[in-house]
């Protein structure tokens, strides 16, 4: 590389126009499909054009944050869209269109824009690719129209959809046309005459999304029994409802019995405490999603990465083990009570999060079969916390089983000097370890003022080295030390047992 | 902690101390040390030496708040820094813009290579005509005949 440099140090590369794959990130970053579209940059010359048909600018056709100019009528279609915004949709539609060149995997419309047939199949037919269509706003659209946009989209994968009252033309062409079709969510009511048709039709579906609907308990017994290759169905915040008008407040063991052979089986029910739920009951089943913030009716559940538990939360075996079953892509877990949890519990948990990489735990006395059942399944598992007082037992099982730690946080504990020690000389690959506010006991009884030389020196290794014990200032240090190394928080601010000096380790 | 400085060398041969906080803000910089690449001094073949000199003082205004969370005394609030950065930008003429793209993309520095890229949408494409884009930006229009005409037509429909 220097010779290079030396070679060319004195040709100066200066560039007087603006470099064409920078403009392709310019459209990337700065530009929405509208503000593209619009800006005319496609009629600017030939290598502008050739960077708005760039694939990767039209991947994802979002149309998530345009609302059709309408206003509601009591007949069909329920609504009356004004004609200049339908002139506008059926503009950006045809310039994305003469762009997107079939490049579209996925096509998100917002639940207010109402696209008519035409709309519809004039994309669909330009979209073959077309793996996901999210469009939860039918009233305009019929079924002849919505069936010959489906025959286009012959890779389609997964559709967001309205509940509709026969929906079998619609199944039927999925069927027909579509044989990689595997997911299925559908926002409105879900009555049992829907699903007879759906599970008739599409028996093979893999994921079911009905959440944040009411739905007919038969309706939900109906697709569990039927639909032998589900894996995945989220009903959170839905409420069920039996011979149409009573609400059903738990679900029975029949239903958790026939759902115990799903891999996910995701719900929420919990009126009293969760405003999602709370929502879909006061609008009686039908979301009114323009009432709530901007955004909320895109998310759906099942991609937990981080579980936060609090220290006065005390979660049994069965919890915990149903929990981890249905978070497989578990990132972080912090647990910091484990008085109800078995060992063998806390092993089947850890065997179910093979990608976790964070646990804040409480110390506790044998470690072994924990740490094991992590350094087993957990590749990439790279950061711990502890909460409570640390011997040097403990901290000899971590480093035979976990050497390859990165990150550790102590923090406001009472520990060992000994332990401390065996950590900066046997984990090599350590990078931060915070042990700020926790103080240091020798010979088990006394408290240790000051972290001496040879203490510094070994830590000099470490990227950082977080530390305070500022007895006489840090109000933290002190009440350490009046709560003997075993922190009362349930005394102190809510939340402030989340906190810590560790970035990645804040709550 | 001592300071420790680097010492950037441009196309030109212009050459730049700087303290180190300052150069590492750039993410391909740590590799070019760790490659032992100069032996004192880093050689940037493709970033003129104005160009390094803008980079530099963007670098070193920015220092101060990327190192420290809690924000020292001498950092400048997000509010001041925000318009320091609107002046910069307003202040280099259009070469200079499209070389600063450049060098913030090939030093890898993800901030200053936003806010470029933001200014250029901004202030050259965004709400322009056609033929303003083409003139603000010195492109020839390079489309045949029918081309033109094809493109014309898609203009029809499309900017009626």
């Amino acid at each position: 590389l220097s010779t290079m440099a030396e070679d060319r140090v004195n040709v100066v590369t200066r560039s007087e126009k603006l470099d064409i794959d920078i403009l392709l990130r310019i459209f990337q970053k700065c530009f929405s499909l509208q503000e593209l579209v619009n800006s005319g940059s496609a009629h600017v010359c030939r290598e502008w054009r050739a960077a708005c048909c760039e694939p990767i600018l039209w991947n994802t056709l979002d149309l998530s944050h345009m609302k059709s100019n309408f206003i509601k009528v009591p007949q069909k279609p329920f609504v009356y869209v004004e004609s200049r915004s339908d002139e506008n949709l059926t503009r950006l539609l045809k310039l994305s269109m003469s762009l997107s060149k079939g490049n579209t995997r996925t096509m998100i419309v917002h639940f207010n824009l109402f696209l008519n047939d035409y709309m519809l199949t004039y994309t669909a037919i330009r979209c073959p690719n077309l793996r996901r269509l999210v469009l939860p706003a039918w009233n305009r659209i019929k079924k002849k129209g919505l069936s010959n946009a489906i025959q286009c989209c012959k890779s389609l994968e997964s559709l967001t959809m309205p509940s509709i009252s026969k929906p079998y033309s619609v199944f039927s062409s999925i069927a027909m046309n579509c044989k990689n079709f595997r997911e299925l969510k559908v926002m409105g009511p879900i009555n049992l005459s829907f699903v007879q048709v759906l599970v008739q039709l599409l028996p093979d579906l893999k994921v079911i999304s009905l959440r944040c609907n009411s739905i007919d308990q038969d309706a939900l017994i109906t697709i569990l029994d039927k639909m032998e290759s589900l894996e995945v169905l989220n009903i959170s915040h839905s409420y069920l409802l039996r011979q149409e008008t009573i609400i059903v407040k738990e679900l029975d063991k029949t239903i958790m019995n026939k759902a115990s052979k799903l891999k996910r089986f995701i719900t929420c029910m919990e009126r009293d405490t969760c405003v999602m739920c709370q929502r879909t009951e006061e609008d009686e089943g039908i979301m009114r999603w323009y009432k709530y913030e901007e955004g909320l009716w895109k998310a759906d559940e099942g991609n937990t990465r981080t579980m936060i538990v609090h220290f006065n939360l005390f979660l049994n075996d069965y919890m915990l083990t149903y929990t981890a079953i249905r978070c497989p892509n578990l990132r972080r877990l912090v647990l910091p009570a484990w008085n109800r949890i078995k060992k063998k519990g806390l092993s089947n948990a850890i065997q179910c999060c093979k990608s976790l990489e964070s646990l804040t735990m409480p110390s506790i006395s044998k470690p072994y079969s924990v740490f094991s059942s992590i350094a087993m399944n957990c590749k990439n598992f790279r950061e711990l916390k502890v909460m409570g007082p640390i011997n040097l037992s403990f901290v000899q099982v971590l480093v035979q089983l976990l050497p390859d730690l990165k990150v550790i946080s102590l923090r406001c504990n009472s520990i060992d000097q000994d332990a401390l020690i065996t950590i900066l000389d046997k984990m090599e690959s350590l990078e931060v370890l915070n042990i700020s506010h926790s103080y240091l006991l020798r010979q088990e009884t006394i408290i240790v003022k000051e972290l001496d030389k040879t203490i510094m020196n070994k830590a000099s290794k470490l990227k950082r080295f977080i530390t305070c014990m500022e007895r006489d200032t840090c109000v933290m240090c002190q009440r350490m030390e009046e709560d003997e190394g075993i922190m009362r928080w349930y005394k102190y601010e809510e939340g402030l047992w989340k906190a810590d000096e560790v970035a990645s380790l804040h709550l | 902690m001592s300071k420790k400085n680097i010492v950037l060398k441009s196309s030109n041969g212009i050459i730049f101390e700087v303290e180190e906080a300052v150069a590492l803000q750039s993410e391909t910089i740590p590799y070019m040390i760790e490659d032992d690449c100069a032996n004192d001094t880093i050689p940037l073949a493709n970033v003129t030496g104005d160009i390094l000199a803008l980079v530099i003082e963007y670098c070193k205004k920015h220092v101060v708040v990327a190192d420290g969370d809690g924000g020292g005394s001498s950092s400048s609030s997000q509010e001041d820094l925000k318009n320091w950065d609107a002046q910069f930008m307003n202040d280099l003429d259009q070469s200079k813009i499209f070389n600063l793209l450049l060098a913030a993309d090939f030093l890898n520095i993800k901030t200053l290579f936003d806010l470029t890229c933001q200014f250029v949408a901004d202030t050259m494409i965004k709400g322009k005509s056609v033929e303003e884009v083409r003139r603000t930006l010195n492109i020839e229009k390079d489309y045949t005949s029918e081309e033109e005409a094809k493109a014309r037509q898609e203009n029809e429909w499309a900017f009626k």
